[in-house]
């Protein structure tokens, strides 16, 4: 057969099925594939573990989570520095040193940090990557999908933040005033790993139902998390009911009086804000409902959004 | 030349004007426009120039007409009184919304181009790694500028109209340099960085929140460190305000948080910015090799 | 024989753009071919049957219920999607495995299945490599070990010839072929005939979001032959060519570009087995044929005509 009549051939679009050349017509496939031969399906708590071990490992190999590490435990290395670095004449209190970060770097800083970093990524990137079409083509329940990953992510930031907690809580012992076998001491540090493991509770399910909800979760988490929370302190009346911080703060050993600013400074003159306070009860009952309305708004939200964002124009 | 041994080639053909990297710009700027978001973010910005419209012609109007009911109360309110830390104050405030504009703007930029393997189609054109990147900087430059300088210089043209003399003039012929001067070392670090995360990261969405979880981490230590260690220069760790340190001595601005030479500042600022711009032109580089 | 997919009156629009325009299918046999130019809709209506889109009017029924949200259907079904995304950093292994322990599998069926289907697309040996490192066609069979790893009764195959060399889609259609031949349902989306062909008699046509024509190849075909098709033969003596097909009763017009010639016939094999006696009897004379047969794109002009 010369080249013309292969080309005349192929232009006659004569398709043989049954063609020799077709050497793969007859393929065997393996019993597994037959009718009727499909794997036990396990239910709730198959999908919830593949969730949360799937989200796991791909937290695990990426360097980001060696970065958000790094940056965690930095904290560490400031009661050391401080012993060789402080110009006070006075001996520094390791208690004061290790209440400070674990207020202002632990609970305010790093749990939102966190949380927008693994928790606002949870759904998001799934969505950003297009897998979701993947996830949802299977016979998952999306609840218990969105409980994995989340179960994931506390997994791997309460044991960054708690790690790192108590190393700067051993390093803080560097000081005086402060000991690792003072019960009182002991249960200062248990007591910020509770605050800790709440506020990542709360900000992890706003920052997940942010990533299921909107396409830049970490643009609105950050005018949320740090913009609005700052703005809702400065304005008097109730307005800081509606934000994470007024009861992460409520949870915070010494007295909330203590740590409130009631007056604010601005051009026009200083004002007196009346605080209202929260007390340590209703604050975890309202962290807790916070977690549970953000997973259940995120679950809905997997349920009735539209994910398969490849969508072309009448595609 | 056998065909083994043609490696990468520059483009030989003959671009048609020099300025390539413009058509990146209005690209860009042309695909943003398309975003609510977006438009609401430059509304917020707005608002902020809009109220200090307000104070220039409550000062310059209200303030100097004695026949006004109003005079006495603007003349003795310091707040809207114009001088020099008054744009400090305005590009102060306007930088947190600048950088949220430039964070929703750049950290994709980069990152969803290579994601979507635009990059290839960047380089099949006559446009050169320098034209792409420079492109992608002057978009979020200018994009910063226009809410920052240009605003600034204009609300300085406005009050020099409303107020016009001598006096006025020469009290502040070097403010439009000083908005210049302070709008680029705020405005190009910034993008720059948001466009160094991009590159190094693979979606737009780990783009923001590593730039976040380093600028928070930065100003967090700095605060911590500078209270702890009753040292109040130890804020110039922390970028933003290694940057207001500049602006007060740009704006000669008395009311200083803290003392630092302004120049270890500045050093700090142009070694980020150096560093950034490093990233990202090894970035694209690569990427047009790679193509 | 039951409909497998049921639609009735169903429409798809996103905003300003209407995908899917009141659709009116039933789909019951083994291998249906979704076919249409691109835009016409078929991933959209892939998606409603999945349940990944909710239709914006009408009603979309699998295997008798609605397949959104819908586990019991999502059991039945297994989906290779046309576009190229997958988990970051995972190998093609893992990421069949992690899918069926999604599917709802134990650790250990969803292993057996991973390497079962990984072996049945012939990826057993760079299962392990990351997807990153795939060629095109293999990061296509990995998509599709996915989709049969949990042995599916209906299974959707988005354009799943893309990629694919001349030996892949050959596998592809065997493959096709004894799935069905299994007692397996395929849908299979393409907007290349001859593909379509190849494997199923039985297709939907679609065309800017509504249904043009469904059922037996053959009679949609005679719906073409009807018209006059256009063989274009490249040739630089495309003068001494269109002599002999003067005397062609069947052929309508000839129209001469340069070094080519375009015949146009009712009758198009009475020409193509003259252009084989003559390309046969002098070596070099056609350069080149061309069917406008074989674009799709045709059948749609008329069809919408």
């Amino acid at each position: 057969m010369n080249a013309n009549e292969t080309m005349l051939e192929k232009g006659m679009r004569t398709v043989d099925l049954d063609s020799p050349q077709d050497g793969n017509r007859h393929m065997t496939l393996p019993d597994w594939l037959l009718q009727g031969r499909q794997p036990a399906y396990r239910g709730y708590f198959a999908v919830l573990q593949a969730s949360c071990g799937h989200a796991l490992q791909t937290l695990l190999r990426r360097r980001r989570l060696a970065l958000a590490a790094l940056v965690a435990f930095l904290p560490v290395l400031i009661p050391i520095a401080l012993s060789f670095l402080s110009s006070s004449r006075f001996a520094e209190s390791g208690n004061v040193v290790f209440v400070r970060l674990a207020e202002d770097l632990y609970v305010n800083v790093f749990t939102p940090l966190m949380a927008l970093f693994f928790a606002g990524m949870l759904v998001a990137e799934d969505i950003e990557m297009r897998t979701m079409t993947y996830i949802l083509t299977r016979p998952a329940s999306r609840s218990a999908w969105v409980f994995g990953r989340f179960l994931a992510f506390m997994t791997v930031a309460s044991l960054i933040l708690i790690c790192s907690c108590a190393l700067t809580f051993a390093a803080s012992t560097l000081h005086a005033d402060l000991s690792l076998t003072r019960t009182t001491d002991l249960t200062l540090l248990i007591h910020y790993f509770g605050v800790i493991v709440l506020a990542l509770l709360a900000y992890g399910a706003f920052s997940v139902f942010l990533g299921a909800f909107t396409k830049r979760p970490i643009v609105y988490g950050v005018i949320l998390l740090y913009g609005w929370q700052y703005v809702a302190t400065l304005v008097p009346g109730l307005v800081d009911f509606f934000t994470i911080k007024k009861y992460t703060d409520a949870l915070l050993p010494l007295m909330a009086t203590q740590r409130n600013v009631t007056e604010i400074h601005t051009a026009l003159g200083t004002f007196t804000r009346e605080v209202f306070l929260v007390s340590a009860g209703k604050a975890v009952v309202a962290l807790l409902l916070i977690t549970a309305v953000s997973l259940g708004a995120t679950i809905i939200a997997v349920l009735r959004r539209e994910y398969a964002a490849d969508r072309a124009a009448g595609g | 030349m056998p065909i083994y041994t043609n490696t990468y080639r520059q483009y030989d053909g003959q671009p048609r004007h020099r300025f390539r990297w413009l058509v990146v710009v209005e690209q860009e700027l042309k695909t943003l426009a398309k975003f609510r978001v977006f438009k609401l973010l430059c509304l917020a910005a707005f608002l902020h120039i809009i109220v200090r419209l307000l104070q220039i012609v409550a000062y310059d109007v209200l303030a100097q007409d004695p026949n006004n009911p109003l005079q006495l109360i603007f003349a003795n309110l310091d707040v809207v009184e114009i001088k020099a830390s008054t744009f400090f104050g305005f590009l102060y405030l306007q930088t947190s919304v600048m950088f949220i504009i430039l964070l929703y703007s750049g950290a994709g930029m980069i990152c969803n181009d290579v994601r979507n393997n635009l990059m290839e189609i960047y380089f099949s054109k006559p446009l050169t790694w320098v034209d792409y990147a420079l492109g992608k900087i002057m978009t979020l430059v200018l994009l910063g500028l226009s809410i920052t300088a240009l605003p600034g210089v204009l609300l300085v043209g406005l009050h020099n109209l409303l107020l016009p003399g001598m006096e006025t003039l020469q009290a502040s012929w070097w403010w439009p340099l000083s908005i210049m001067a302070y709008s680029l070392l705020i405005v190009i670090p910034a993008a720059l960085c948001i466009l160094a995360c991009s590159a190094q990261l693979p979606s737009q969405n780990y783009a923001t929140i590593t730039i976040i979880m380093a600028l928070v981490a930065d100003s967090s230590l700095a605060g911590l460190l500078a209270g702890l260690l009753r040292q109040r220069n130890f804020l110039g760790v922390s970028f933003p305000l290694a940057l207001r340190r500049i602006g007060e001595v740009l704006f000669k601005d008395t009311r200083v948080l803290f003392t630092l030479s302004w120049h270890w500042c500045l050093l700090f600022v142009v070694a980020v910015t150096l560093f950034a711009l490093f990233i990202v032109l090894r970035k694209v580089r690569r990427e047009e090799i790679a193509q | 024989m039951t409909a497998i997919i049921e639609a009735q009156g169903v429409s798809k629009w996103f905003g300003e753009v209407v995908a899917v325009n009141n659709l009116n299918l039933s789909i019951e046999s083994r291998i249906t071919g979704l076919l249409g130019p691109n835009g016409a809709g078929k991933s959209t209506l892939i998606k409603l049957a999945l349940g990944l889109y909710a239709p914006s009017r009408g009603e979309i029924r699998v295997f008798g219920s609605r397949p959104r949200n819908n586990n019991a259907v999502m059991r039945r079904i297994g989906y290779c999607p046309e576009t190229d995304y997958f988990f970051e950093n995972t190998t093609g292994y893992e990421f069949v495995y992690w899918l069926n322990r999604y599917w709802g599998m134990s650790r250990r069926d969803a292993r057996r299945a991973a390497e079962a289907a990984c072996e049945l697309t012939r990826m057993t040996e760079r299962m392990h490599d990351p997807i990153t490192a795939y060629s095109k066609g293999m990061r296509q069979r990995i998509k599709i070990a996915q989709a049969l790893a949990s042995s599916p009764e209906l299974l959707f195959l988005d354009e799943p010839m893309n990629g694919l060399d001349p030996r892949g889609r050959d596998e592809m259609y065997a493959l096709i072929q004894a799935l069905a031949d299994a007692g397996m349902a395929v849908v299979v989306s393409s907007h290349i005939l001859y593909e379509i062909e190849r494997i199923t008699d039985n297709i939907v046509l679609m065309y800017r979001g509504t249904l043009l024509a469904q059922g037996q190849l053959h009679d949609i075909r005679g719906l073409i032959d009807r018209h006059p098709h256009a063989i274009r033969v490249e040739s630089r003596q495309s003068c001494a060519i269109s002599k002999d097909f003067l005397d062609l009763p069947d052929v309508t017009r000839l129209e001469f570009e340069e070094n080519a010639l375009v015949i146009r016939t009712r009758e198009p094999n009475a020409c193509y087995a003259l252009l084989n006696d003559m390309a046969r009897k002098n070596e070099g004379l056609i350069e080149g044929i061309t069917c406008s047969d074989d674009n799709l794109q045709s059948v749609f002009d008329y069809l919408t005509r």
